[in-house]
């Protein structure tokens, strides 16, 4: 009786896996058909065409997306867009949960920080094709053209460039006399002596600087200037002494009173803009993209100013502060490639974008239109040409495995941050970890 | 595979007795799948078919976008040698677990207590006191706590006020997961509901027989309320414990999504979920998800071990 029951259940729940077996197959019979279309091919803008458009940022970014969103369909009634937006901080992972759904939106902004392995994994289409035809790139600097290619084919277009800044509350600084130069500081000492000497005449209300231990984009400024990289192909482009140099002098400024104690650094080290101290008025200062400072201006009724980052700029470069690249998948290729290519070479799209994503990639674009930038706008460029003006050469693509070194380094720097444990101890995990993580995303 | 529902069931073996019933019994059973059907899909599409899938995955390489590619036991080995984040995951999973677990079935215990007796206005109480666990998993009350704990919260206001030093709870890995466990000992409401209903059923003759033995509020509680009791906690114990080791969403939201500060609330489904969906490691995430239910089934199997120690059921001296 049992045995027959048994068997019942059996041949049920297999018909029942048939059933559901076939159902699979059905839904599966929808297919893309981002295979038939033709790579190079012209865009579809007499059907309808219904474009799904994803980015990071704030309300400032969303606001003038929407913009050049609805320019364009003014332009084009037949083409309509759908977008999504959020804060930096988890926006990967929808990305990610999108794609492996395979349902990711047609464009999709990306920094360098994924490009490589987006490219790799086949997430973003080859743009090559479009070249000469959809896509007029002929204004943009080969240099900053050169940061969208990976192994030589060109995957993301530079929607803006950036390079890294230091932004310093005027309205904080100014009446303790305190205002940094506008060339900012000869070395990293001077900048902590500039900064411990803020925190003395505020009594760390608010606090000088934020702790930028954790900040990639510090590091990595920082490395340069020693003649280093974050990567050296696959491996970091590190050693632990480095590392260790690095938490020893943000250790140093946090005792004497120059960076913030580390749980006043934590919350923005996930990269929200929202949580920017600078904004929260914890901080007199903290590291920025200088095309942020639209974004953190909207934030606090104080005055801000760009300063580069101490010491020589050898360690800047010209950033690709965003790319928007076409999803591999995506059903209408060709038209977000003409939407991409709008984006960076429609002088009425470059107006409304102004420099709040970076600098205009185009130099033809970025010259007409630059006489109507407002004061904020025209500030940033200036900075960010006299910056870049002395830059080193542009580091290759990030190595793939760049969202764990992101982790690890935080995680390190929150080690050493919270006194869990010695610069030196932190740096030899980190350095050990990343070693592991950059081997094994590349098998 | 159509005709096999239909088919009669062979006959070896089975009397004519039994045989005569039989048309109206298969008829029972054909109704009663197809109205299992709908849970039925859901056991093989939703639940059953993907976990088969991921302990295939776990033995692959597999980014979600490319096909998985087997590696064997290399996912494993990794977890358990060559990634020290994988421990630290371990670690705050199990403090949280061992922390949040007893404070909760504590706190709903207690209010139980204060409940049970028929006072005025004892509905709204309960009904307010559930109101927690009905919220408290959800993102926007993760969102709450964020703002409240935060380095300018409302906590620390409230503490200032008291000359009590200030601190940003979450955002210091040594009460970030604290303030967790905080969050998850609130939504007390369930296993609250689940001891009030237990609580009824103790005969109220027993207490009144003890109180003549002159036993006082304590002795009472130790001796009548918690042995008779002890089958209705042995469920929460084991429900909560399996629900604390699975917490999720305040860590996520709390964290940012990062499991931070310094990993310290980096509970072992939130780094998970980051190598699946951030990091593209879905073979690893997968193997992870594994030793995730193979250890969770040990320790569940150890409570219910431990249950012939403490539990005491009122009909046993019958049997």
């Amino acid at each position: 009786m049992a045995i027959l029951g048994l068997s019942r259940t059996v041949r049920s729940l297999a018909a029942g896996t048939a059933v559901l077996a076939v159902l699979a197959t059905a839904a599966c019979g929808g297919g893309s058909r981002a295979s038939d279309q033709e790579a190079g091919g012209p865009p579809e803008r007499e059907q309808p065409v219904q474009l799904e458009v994803t980015w990071w940022g704030g309300p400032a970014r969303a606001e003038i997306t929407q913009k050049v969103l609805d320019l364009y369909t003014q332009k084009h009634p037949n083409v309509t867009f759908t977008t999504q937006w959020q804060g930096y901080s988890g926006y990967y992972d929808k990305v990610n949960t999108s794609a492996a759904g395979r349902n990711a939106a047609d464009i999709i902004q990306i920094d360098n920080r994924v490009l490589r392995e987006y490219a790799n994994k086949g997430l973003i289409a080859e743009l090559d094709p479009w070249v000469g035809s959809t896509l007029q790139l002929d204004g943009i600097d080969p240099k900053l053209l050169e940061t969208g290619k990976v192994d030589g084919k060109l995957y993301a277009i530079p929607l803006a460039a950036n390079t890294g800044s230091f932004v310093v509350d005027k309205t904080v600084v100014e009446p303790l006399g305190l205002l940094p130069p506008e060339t900012g500081w000869a070395s990293w000492e001077e900048f902590g002596e500039w900064a411990a000497r803020v925190n003395q005449a505020t009594g760390s209300q608010p606090w000088a600087f934020r702790d930028e231990s954790a900040t990639m984009g510090a590091f990595e400024f920082w490395l340069r200037q020693r003649g280093k990289e974050l990567y050296d192909g696959q491996k970091p482009g590190f050693t632990v002494e480095d590392a260790t140099a690095w938490f020893e002098m943000w250790a140093t400024f946090r005792d004497s009173g120059a960076a913030s104690p580390a749980e006043v650094a934590q919350p923005a080290n996930g990269g929200d803009i929202s949580k920017n101290t600078v904004i929260t008025q914890q901080t007199a200062g903290t590291f920025s993209y200088d095309n942020q400072l639209t974004e953190i201006a909207k934030g606090t009724d104080h005055e801000l100013v760009l300063v580069p980052l101490p010491g020589d700029q050898s360690g800047a470069y010209a950033r690709p502060s965003q790319f928007f690249t076409a999803y591999a998948r995506g059903e209408n290729i060709a038209t977000a490639v003409d939407v991409i290519n709008f984006f960076v070479s429609d002088p009425e799209a470059g107006a409304i974008l102004g420099t709040e994503r970076g600098l205009p990639p185009n130099k033809q674009v970025r010259d007409q239109i630059a006489p109507q930038f407002d004061e904020q706008l025209q500030y940033v460029l200036a900075f960010d040409e006299r910056v870049t003006a002395q830059a080193g050469p542009t580091p290759p693509v990030p190595a793939q495995g760049d969202s764990q070194v992101t982790r690890l380094l935080t995680a390190a720097a929150e080690n050493v941050g919270f006194g869990r444990q010695t610069p030196a101890e932190a740096a030899e995990e980190f350095v050990a970890q990343v070693t592991g993580e950059l081997e094994r995303a590349a098998s | 595979m159509a005709d096999t529902a239909v088919r009669p069931a062979p006959a070896a073996g089975t009397t004519q007795t039994a045989s005569r019933g039989r048309p109206g019994r298969r008829k029972e059973a054909v109704a009663g799948y197809v109205f299992l059907s709908p849970w039925l899909l859901g056991l093989f599409g939703i639940t059953l078919l993907p976990m088969l899938y991921s302990l295939y995955l776990s033995f692959t390489d597999y980014d979600l976008l490319q096909d998985p590619e087997w590696v064997g036991l290399e996912n494993y080995e990794r977890m358990f040698t060559g990634d020290p984040q994988f421990w630290n995951a371990v670690v705050a999973t199990v403090l949280f677990a061992v922390t949040s677990v007893p404070l909760k079935l504590a706190v709903a215990l207690g209010v139980a207590l204060l409940l049970y007796r028929n006072r005025r206005g004892v509905g709204l109480y309960r009904s307010l006191y559930y109101v927690p666990s009905l919220l408290g998993g959800s993102v926007a009350i993760a969102i709450v706590w964020q703002t409240l704990f935060g380095g300018q919260g409302a906590i620390n206001e409230v503490l200032a006020v008291f000359g009590i030093p200030t601190r940003a709870w979450i955002n210091d890995p040594s009460f970030a997961l604290g303030t967790l466990v905080v969050l998850a000992a609130w939504q007390f409401g369930a296993p609250m509901v689940i001891f009030l209903a237990g609580l009824k059923q103790i005969p109220a003759e027993m207490f009144e027989a003890a109180a003549l033995d002159g036993a006082g509020r304590f002795k009472q509680f130790w001796h009548v309320t918690l042995p008779l009791l002890s089958p209705v906690l042995f469920f929460n114990v084991v429900l909560e414990t399996i629900a604390g080791f699975q917490g999720f969403t305040a860590a996520f939201v709390i964290s940012g999504g990062t499991g931070g500060p310094a990993d310290s609330t980096l509970l072992y489904t939130v780094y998970l979920y980051l190598r699946g969906f951030g990091d593209f490691q879905m073979g690893y995430a997968s193997a992870m998800a594994w030793v995730f239910l193979i250890v969770l089934g040990i320790i569940t199997a150890i409570v219910f071990r431990s249950g012939s120690l403490w539990v005491h059921y009122a009909d046993e001296g019958d049997r």
